[in-house]
């Protein structure tokens, strides 16, 4: 893993159901919830499985490759937290089903594609928190 | 046995001006639509037995109720999704009185959305009481997708991969929305149409899916409806309107502008199963629709609910758009009132307003012979009819 980026990212809201997610992405973990009983992946985070309503929640770590799915640049009004206008993307998991809001860095608007190939990596927020962010892989990210 | 909940009527409506500061307090803006409303109808508050409204209306019941001086209530309800709940609002009420729980009831949203904050701006955090696991608030804040547009973008993003259409395509029915607004003096937009360059020539909120022209109003105002059986209204003095079908959803894992996590996040799923339900219990079908009023927070929920209440085939929307369809002597009138894009965002209750005047024959872009006139929010629809 390599050093993590500072931005001037606003930190994600703390709620229990969540704050697994950005602790695991603060160890380089890109991780999804899977159901300990049935084995289900869900995103987003929930307390409980909807399929078999286990509360037995193991974090898995995801390969961090995917695709993606949409993809926008927001420019007005301005994002907070941001110097540019943000890339943000539904990526796609190659683990299926999870698709994960996100963004696109160190590319611009013009290099992305529908169902472009990407891979995970980690910014922090002005405060220190940790955020799974997707570089295209086809630019070198992939290792 | 009659379905009770089709025995409904809109018995009056009411609003206040719409614009960029009331210059009063939003529990004055819910009191003077409600009043307008219950003039309209000819009642006072004391026939008030029911009140409804959205969970994110800042105005509480105990207050409205003390300043307008409502007796007794017998039924209150908020309904959630935002303005998706919209429509909601009427099924709800509907039921209400089918079950007997009410007979009259008020439904209202009135707020200072545009003067005292800004309901589509970007958000650091969810304001209120409403701190939830909310995909935009919890998942997109960090990542810069922090207001309503952005969110609507980013799923229409693929449905304009699959389909090949651009934003200009869009543009076709904001032109549409704001030559509607331009001749409706109630309209934030009256006097000011545009054209298909002014679309493409303002600015870009997220590219390549929406321009700021694509977007609703943040407006300053208020709406209420007074809803009652078809019985009761007849002896009322306005001119009602029936409800001849309501419908509501919320399928799994859907929410209004980020269903992201859906099978198909393209389709408005929760639409397409209240599609279903409405044109069962109305016994009525798209082809007999005079006049559609779809929810048009942005211009691609327009393209989405046409869709899925299947006034076209699926990606067949902007060429039905370009056909001419939702123009005055088209086969679908849409948004006659200007939308919410052209008229003012009162988050859908004032697209009943133009919905009851259209059947009243009153509407400043009128369908001549409007008999069936079909509203949206996308989780909620109803089908109003002359009675």
């Amino acid at each position: 893993m390599s050093e993590q980026r500072h931005s001037k990212r606003l930190d994600p809201m703390s709620t229990r159901n969540t704050d697994w997610f950005w602790e695991e992405a603060a160890e380089g973990r890109l991780s999804i919830q899977k159901c300990g009983q049935c084995g289900a992946l869900h995103h987003p985070p929930r307390p409980i499985c909807p399929e078999c309503h286990s509360a037995d929640r193991e974090l898995t770590p995801m390969s961090g490759r995917g695709t993606i799915y949409s993809f926008m640049r927001v420019s007005y009004p301005p994002p907070i937290g941001f110097d540019e206008p943000p890339l943000i993307a539904l990526v796609e998991l190659e683990e299926g089903g999870i698709r994960l809001i996100t963004n696109i860095v160190d590319a611009s608007l013009e290099d992305l594609a529908n169902d472009a190939p990407v891979i995970v990596d980690f910014e922090k927020t002005a405060k220190g928190r940790s955020l799974p962010v997707f570089r295209l892989a086809a630019k070198g990210g992939g290792a | 046995m009659t379905n009770l909940m089709t025995q409904c009527a809109i018995a009056g409506i009411g609003q206040t001006e719409f614009s960029t500061n009331s210059g009063r307090s939003e529990l004055r803006v819910a009191c003077d639509a409600i009043l307008a409303a219950l003039a309209d109808a000819g009642l006072t508050a004391k026939d008030i037995d029911g009140i409804v409204t959205y969970t994110i209306d800042n105005n509480d019941e105990v207050s409205l109720q003390r300043a307008l001086g409502i007796e007794d209530v017998k039924y209150s309800v908020r309904l959630p999704l935002g303005g998706g709940g919209s429509a909601a609002t009427i099924h709800h009420a509907c039921a209400a009185i089918a079950s007997g729980a009410a007979s009259t009831v008020v439904i209202w949203r009135a707020m200072n959305e545009r003067s005292e904050y800004r309901f589509g701006q970007p958000k650091e955090a969810p304001s209120g009481s409403r701190i939830n696991d909310m995909t935009f608030t919890i998942w997109g804040i960090p990542y810069g997708l922090q207001f309503p547009g952005a969110c609507s973008a980013l799923g229409f993003q693929r449905y304009m991969h699959k389909y090949g259409v651009t934003n200009e395509d869009l543009g076709h029915i904001v032109v549409q929305q704001r030559t509607y607004a331009s001749t409706n003096p109630l309209a934030r937009f009256y006097g000011k149409p545009i054209t298909l360059d002014d679309h493409q020539n303002s600015k870009w909120i997220a590219e390549p899916v929406l321009r700021l022209f694509d977007c609703c109003q943040e407006s300053d105002g208020g709406v209420a409806l007074i809803v009652t059986s078809r019985e009761r209204a007849r002896d009322m003095k306005g001119e009602h309107v029936r409800i001849l079908g309501s419908a509501f959803s919320m399928p799994g894992n859907t929410e209004p502008l980020t269903s992201y996590y859906t099978q198909d996040p393209i389709i408005m799923r929760e639409a397409e199963i209240v599609a279903g339900r409405l044109y069962e219990v109305a016994g009525v079908g798209p082809k007999d629709i005079d006049v559609a009023l779809l929810y048009d927070a942005f211009s691609p929920e327009v393209v989405r609910q046409l869709e899925a209440f299947r006034f076209c085939g699926p990606g067949e929307a902007i060429d039905f758009v370009k056909s001419g369809a939702i123009a005055l002597d088209g086969e679908l009138p849409l948004n006659t009132n200007g939308g919410l894009i052209g008229e003012a965002y009162i988050h859908g209750l004032n697209m009943v307003t133009e919905g009851v005047r259209q059947l009243r024959g009153q509407a400043a872009n009128q369908r001549e012979g409007a008999e069936l006139v079909l509203f949206s929010s996308g989780n909620g629809a109803l089908i109003l009819a002359k009675d």
